[in-house]
C-alpha cells in the first residue's frame, strides 16, 4: 500500500450494500481495524481515486450517529478520529429502495460538514417496487454530488471515484439540516421530526412512484416467515448445514490428512532416528496436522453463515425466533451470536456488540460458549468415526450424524436454563427493544461470501493454529521428558536377550515390536505429563477416564481442539507400531494397563459430553474478560461450564455403561 | 380503549398517534421512522403470534408485540 493522501470514511445504514461497494472499491488492498466478524469490525483499505491512493475506512453499518449500540458508538469514535486519523471526507452509501430512512441518517452525516459523495445504490431494487430516485435531482438537492451505483455489479465505481476526487479538491464542507448532532439535543423529537422533514422536503422532487404488483422478495417472505412453512424451512436449513459439514468435509479432510502424511514422509524419511525426528513427527507434523484437518469444516460454516447473512435470512431467523428467545430474557437478535457460537465462540462473542442491552448481551455472552464451536469438531468427528458403527436408522439417516446432532443439541439443552438462571438473578434491566429490520431478499455476493470464508479460515489458522501447534510441541516435549537413561539400557538388554534366546523370525519381530510398546509406555508413564496426569486421574474417574485421556484433557486447556493433537502425541507413542495410519487407528488400538481398550463407546460419549460442555479455550475466556470489562466474569464462564461438562461427562459414562456400552 | 399498533390485524394499516415506550426505545423508533403521522401497516405475525412484521415506509421491520403496544393508532 503506497502512503495514502487522506482518510475517507464508508458510511450507511445496514443492509445497503456497504460491504459490498468496500470490497469492489478496495479488491484484496485492505486490512481489517479489529476482530473479524460484519457487525464488529472495521476494515480500512485503499480506494484509488484519479489523483491518487487513499484510506477507505469501512464502518460499521448504523441506523443514527446517536450511539444507542457499541457499533454505534464506534462509529462515532472513527468519525471523531479516536481511531486512527479523523476521515476527510465521507462517502455515504444510501438505498435508492428505502430513501426517506436513508436520508435520515445522511442528514446527520452531512451535518458533520465534512465533504460528502453520496452512493446512490440499489436502483434495481427500487424499481421493482416501482421506486425511481433522480441522481442528477437528488444531487441538486442535496447540494452534494450524488453518482448511481450498482455496488454487486460494479456499475458506477470510476464515476464515484472522480466525484470523490473533485469533492475533496474543491474542499467544500456538506451542508445538512443543521440540527443539533449530539447528546440529548439530537435526540429530542423536534430534531428527529426535523431531520425527517428535511428528507421529505429533499426527496419531494426526485422520486415518483409506481404501483406494481407483489414482488418477489415479498413472496419469498410470506413463505419463509409462515408459522408453519417459515419454520420448517428454519429446520431444513439449519439441517442442510449440519449435514454438509459432515458429509462435506470428511472428503477434504481425508486429502488432507493425506497431504500432511506424505509431506512428513518426505521429510522424514531421510531423517535418522531419534529425538529431532520424534520432536518432528509426533509434535510438529502431527499438530500442522490436526490444525488443517480442521479447515473444510470451518470453511463450510462459514460459508453458509456468509450466505444467511448477506441474503436477508438472517434477519428472518432472529424474526423467528425471538419468541423463544424472549422467554429467555434474551431476543431473537442473540441468535445472530449464538448461531455464530456454533462456529467459533469468539467472533460470536464479539458480534454481541449489536445487542443494546447490556445484561441480554452479557447473558448471550456468557452461554455462547456452550454452543458447539467447530473447534469440539474434531473431537465428535474423530471419537464418532472411530467408535460408533455407521448405521443407518431406517435406511436413510446416518446413526453417527444423530450423535452429533445430539451433542450439538446438548449445548443448547443446557445454555436454556443456564440463560434463564443468568437473567433471574442479574439485577433486572430495562426489556431491550426489539427492532430488526427485515431487508429485502436479494442474492448473496460471490466475492462478499468467499471473502467472509478465507478471513475466518485464515484468521483461525493463523490465530487458533498458532496456539494449537505450541501446545501440541509443548505437550510432545512434557510427555517425551524426561529421558532416563537407565530405562533405556533396560530395554536394550531385554531386545538382546530376545535376539539371542528366540530362534523363529516371526516371533523375534513380534516380540521386537512389544518390546518397543512396553518402551514407549514406561517414557510415557513417567514422563512430567505422565505424572500430572495419573496425579489427577481419581477426579475423572467418575468419567471412565484412562490416565492419558485425563492428560490429554489436561494439555486441551488452552484450547479444547487442542485435546486431538494432544491425543495424537499421547497414543501414537504409545498405541504405535511404527506406522501413521492416523489418529482414530491409533485411538481405537489403545489399551490400558490391564489389556482392556481405552475408548469403549460409554468413554467415547462421556468424553464428547465433556467437551461439548467444558470451557477449554483460553482465547474464548479471554473475549470474554475484554467484553465484560471483567476477569471475573471469565472465570465465572470456565467455573461453571467445567463443573457442568465434569458432572454431564459422569451421567452420561454410567448410564451409557448401564446399557451396556462399556 | 384506544387502538395500538398490536391491535391492527395482519394486512391492516394505520397512522401513528403517539409513542408511550421509555425514551431511549422512542427515539430508536422516531429515527426508524415511526412517529406521529407515520403510516404503518402489520404484514403478519411470527409462529408464535410474536413478533410482528410491520411496513414502515419502503421498509420493512419486526417489533415485539409489547412493544407495538405502546404504539396508539389513530381512529
Amino acid at each position: 500500500m503506497s502512503p495514502a493522501r487522506f482518510r475517507v470514511a464508508l458510511a450507511g445504514n445496514p443492509n445497503v450494500g456497504k460491504t459490498t461497494l468496500f470490497n469492489a472499491l478496495t479488491g484484496l488492498n485492505q486490512r481489517t481495524g479489529n476482530y473479524p466478524g460484519v457487525t464488529v469490525s472495521w476494515h480500512v483499505g485503499q480506494w484509488d481515486l484519479p489523483g491518487g491512493g487513499v484510506e477507505l475506512v469501512d464502518l460499521p453499518g448504523s441506523y443514527s450517529l446517536t450511539a444507542l449500540s457499541p457499533d454505534e458508538d464506534l462509529v462515532q469514535k472513527l468519525l471523531q478520529g479516536l481511531e486512527g486519523p479523523a476521515p476527510s471526507a465521507l462517502l455515504a452509501i444510501i438505498d435508492a429502495s428505502n430513501p426517506e430512512r436513508n436520508l435520515y441518517f445522511l442528514s446527520q452525516l452531512m451535518d458533520l460538514g465534512l465533504p460528502t459523495v453520496v452512493a446512490l445504490n440499489m436502483g434495481d431494487v427500487a424499481e421493482s417496487k416501482g421506486l425511481k430516485v433522480n441522481a442528477q435531482a437528488l444531487s441538486k438537492a442535496l447540494g452534494v454530488p450524488v453518482v448511481a451505483i450498482m455496488a454487486h455489479k460494479k456499475d458506477g465505481l470510476q464515476a464515484l471515484a472522480e466525484a470523490m476526487e473533485r469533492s475533496v479538491g474543491e474542499g467544500k464542507g456538506a451542508k445538512g439540516p443543521g440540527l443539533p448532532l449530539n447528546g440529548a439535543a439530537a435526540a429530542d423529537p423536534a430534531v428527529i421530526r426535523g431531520r425527517y422533514e428535511w428528507a421529505r422536503t429533499k426527496l419531494a422532487d426526485v422520486i415518483t412512484r409506481s404501483e406494481v404488483g407483489v414482488r418477489f422478495s415479498d413472496r419469498v417472505d410470506k413463505v419463509l416467515t409462515h408459522r408453519v412453512w417459515g419454520v420448517l424451512a428454519l429446520v431444513l436449513v439449519m439441517g442442510m448445514i449440519f449435514q454438509s459439514i459432515y458429509a462435506w468435509s470428511q472428503p477434504l479432510m481425508d486429502l488432507l490428512e493425506a497431504v500432511v502424511d506424505w509431506g512428513g514422509k518426505l521429510i522424514l524419511s531421510p531423517m535418522p532416528a531419534g529425538i529431532l525426528k520424534d520432536l518432528l513427527s509426533d509434535g510438529v507434523i502431527a499438530g500442522v496436522g490436526s490444525i488443517l484437518v480442521f479447515v473444510p469444516q470451518i470453511a463450510i460454516l462459514f460459508f453458509f453463515i456468509a450466505i444467511l447473512e448477506d441474503c436477508g435470512y438472517m434477519a428472518r431467523s432472529a424474526f423467528l425466533m425471538d419468541r423463544i428467545f424472549a422467554k429467555l430474557g434474551l431476543s431473537g437478535r442473540s441468535f445472530i451470536p449464538l448461531l455464530s457460537s456454533f462456529a467459533c465462540a469468539v467472533p460470536g462473542i464479539l458480534s454481541t456488540r449489536t445487542i443494546a442491552d447490556r445484561k441480554e448481551r452479557l447473558t448471550t455472552m456468557l452461554v455462547a460458549p456452550l454452543m458447539s464451536c467447530s473447534a469440539r469438531l474434531p473431537v465428535y468427528t474423530v471419537l464418532i468415526a472411530a467408535f460408533l458403527p455407521g448405521r443407518r436408522i431406517f435406511g436413510l439417516i446416518d446413526q453417527r450424524a444423530l450423535v452429533l446432532l445430539a451433542l450439538y443439541c446438548l449445548g443448547v439443552a443446557v445454555a436454556v436454563p443456564v440463560a434463564f438462571l443468568l437473567r433471574k438473578y442479574m439485577r433486572a434491566g430495562s426489556a431491550p427493544l426489539f427492532l430488526i429490520e427485515l431487508p429485502g431478499y436479494k442474492w448473496p455476493d460471490a466475492h462478499t461470501v468467499l471473502r467472509r470464508v478465507t478471513e475466518q479460515c485464515r484468521e483461525f489458522v493463523t490465530n487458533a493454529g498458532t496456539i494449537i501447534l505450541a501446545v501440541a510441541v509443548v505437550v510432545w516435549a512434557l510427555g517425551a521428558f524426561p529421558r532416563p537413561q537407565a530405562l533405556f539400557d533396560g530395554y536394550q538388554a531385554r531386545r538382546q536377550a530376545v535376539e539371542l534366546q528366540v530362534a523363529s523370525a516371526p516371533v523375534k519381530a513380534a516380540e521386537g515390536a512389544a518390546l518397543d510398546r512396553q518402551e514407549q509406555g514406561d517414557l510415557m508413564r513417567q514422563s512430567w505429563l505422565g505424572r500430572l496426569g495419573r496425579t489427577i486421574n481419581p477426579l475423572f474417574e467418575p468419567l471412565g477416564w484412562d490416565w492419558r485421556v485425563t492428560m490429554a484433557a489436561l494439555a486441551s486447556i488452552p484450547a479444547r481442539e487442542v485435546v486431538i493433537g494432544s491425543m495424537g502425541t499421547i497414543f501414537s507413542a504409545t498405541g504405535g507400531d511404527g506406522n501413521s495410519g492416523g489418529l482414530r487407528q491409533a485411538l481405537s488400538q489403545a489399551r490400558r494397563d490391564d489389556g482392556t481398550p481405552v475408548f469403549t463407546i460409554a468413554v467415547a460419549l462421556s468424553l464428547m459430553v465433556f467437551f461439548a460442555l467444558c470451557a477449554q479455550c483460553a482465547s474464548t475466556l479471554a473475549v470474554i474478560r475484554r467484553e465484560s470489562g471483567h476477569w471475573g466474569w471469565a472465570a465465572f464462564t470456565f467455573s461453571y461450564m467445567t463443573v457442568l461438562a465434569w458432572g454431564a461427562g459422569a451421567l452420561v459414562f454410567h448410564a451409557a455403561v448401564a446399557f451396556g456400552l462399556g | 380503549m384506544s387502538l395500538t399498533l398490536d391491535n391492527l390485524e395482519d394486512g391492516q394499516s394505520g397512522t401513528i398517534d403517539g409513542l408511550r415506550l421509555h425514551q431511549a426505545s422512542t427515539v430508536r423508533l422516531m429515527e426508524m421512522g415511526l412517529f406521529e403521522g407515520s403510516r404503518v401497516t402489520v404484514l403478519r405475525r411470527a409462529p408464535m403470534g410474536d413478533p410482528m412484521e410491520i411496513q414502515v415506509g419502503d421498509y420493512r421491520l419486526s417489533l415485539r408485540r409489547n412493544e407495538a403496544a405502546l404504539v396508539d393508532i389513530a381512529s
